[in-house]
């Protein structure tokens, strides 16, 4: 028997798949091509930017909805870890706007994102922080993927790099102890991002895990 | 209390309260393109047959007292929340055959509200499943090329448990 689900009229089927969260959006783009299509199309995509109630105009993957999501640069991944989010590595959604653009119209994005708070966490425990300037700095047609590898790049290259007082990437003061040569070694760099809402600006905070890395798959990932 | 009657595809003429039937936007549309007066002919259902129709009367009966839907969709609504109440849950409770002809007959006969909760109840049947899962449930052939497959395969490990 077929399935009775696709035969339903498109629009029908969109209906039903625009009531799911999108971490259940997320699978169901797996499930068969058709709704891999319905779900990257360009009229389904506006459902996926938050609202003027939460952060207008960002991304749902990195809004309120979802909350969080988990972008492996490398390695494995931590299977003990309690993170919540979805695990997405490589999914339609990542080549999608990070900013809405339907937003532009009337200006939302623009008086919202001028500032991003991004803090860095690692498992070291040490925590970077750095400010970053939203649209003027990221540009409006970057992708959720180029907005999570434009935050990671600096960190990568800072946990590579010897350790030294690095101008992008800051240790905050309040650790004193912990060593970035030691670092590089054992880390193995795995971003939680985690926006968090109801702050004045908003934050994102990437965790790492700690484990061995290698080195070639690092530079790599990078690339990618 | 005036009534009307509906003709279903496969010719069966059910009886309903007018006020009823007005839950569908079509129907309404319909009587007052006519003038209201329907009391002698059947109204034809063509797309609609008489165990659907059935259905789609009790929801209409159940609901007949219900506020209208607000106007304006885009606000409220994209809240997207995929509660159902009660009454509708059970009401619901259908083979997936009848749940796929009941949101047709909603669509076809303009009921927004009873097209949103068949709507919410697959979104349901879709919610919290594996990609194999949600196949199964729905019967669905997985029609990926393998290319297309591994590279699911490489989005999902790191998923896996």
């Amino acid at each position: 028997m077929a399935a009775i689900i696709l035969a339903l009229p498109t629009e029908l089927q969109l209906q039903i798949l625009d009531f799911l969260p999108l971490p259940d959006q997320i699978r169901a783009i797996n499930v068969c091509m058709l709704w891999r299509r319905l779900i990257s199309s360009n009229s389904f995509q506006k459902s996926r930017y938050s609202l003027a109630y939460t952060v207008p105009g960002v991304h749902n993957l990195i809004g309120y909805e979802t909350k969080a999501f988990r972008y492996i640069l490398n390695g494995e991944s931590n299977r003990e870890s309690n993170f919540m989010g979805e695990i997405i590595n490589d999914c339609p959604f990542l080549d999608e706007p990070f900013f809405s653009p339907w937003a532009w119209k009337d200006g939302t994005v623009e008086d919202y994102l001028q500032k991003f708070e991004v803090y860095l966490y690692t498992a070291l425990p040490r925590m970077y922080r750095r400010t970053w300037f939203g649209v003027d700095e990221f540009g409006k047609d970057i992708t959720v993927r180029g907005f999570v590898e434009t935050i990671l790049d600096p960190v990568l290259e800072a946990l590579k790099a010897p350790a030294t007082e690095d101008s992008t990437v800051r240790t905050s003061s309040d650790n004193p102890n912990g060593d970035l040569v030691e670092a590089q070694q054992e880390t193995k760099l795995e971003g939680y991002l985690t926006f968090f809402p109801g702050y004045q600006v908003p934050v994102l905070a990437i965790a790492f895990t700690r484990g061995p890395l290698p080195a070639e798959t690092q530079v790599q990932t990078v690339a990618d | 209390m005036s009534t009307i009657k509906l003709l279903s595809s496969d010719n069966a003429e059910l009886a309903v309260d007018k006020e009823v039937a007005e839950r569908s936007i079509l129907i309404k549309n319909m009587l007052e393109d006519v003038g209201g007066d329907m009391s002698d002919q059947a109204i034809p259902i063509p797309n609609v047959n008489e165990a659907v129709l059935r259905k789609v009367i009790e929801w209409c009966e159940h609901h007949k007292s219900d506020p209208p839907p607000p106007a304006d969709e885009d606000s409220d609504s994209r809240k997207k929340s995929t509660d159902i109440e009660e009454w509708d849950q059970k009401f619901m409770q259908v083979d997936q055959e009848m749940l796929f002809e009941i949101i047709l007959a909603a669509n076809y006969l303009d009921i927004k509200p009873l097209l949103d909760v068949g709507c919410k109840t697959v979104a349901n049947m879709i919610k919290g499943k594996s990609p194999e899962e949600i196949r199964k449930t729905f019967n669905i052939q997985n029609d990926f090329t393998p290319e297309e497959e591994d590279q699911i395969r490489r989005e999902n490990e790191w998923a896996e448990e």
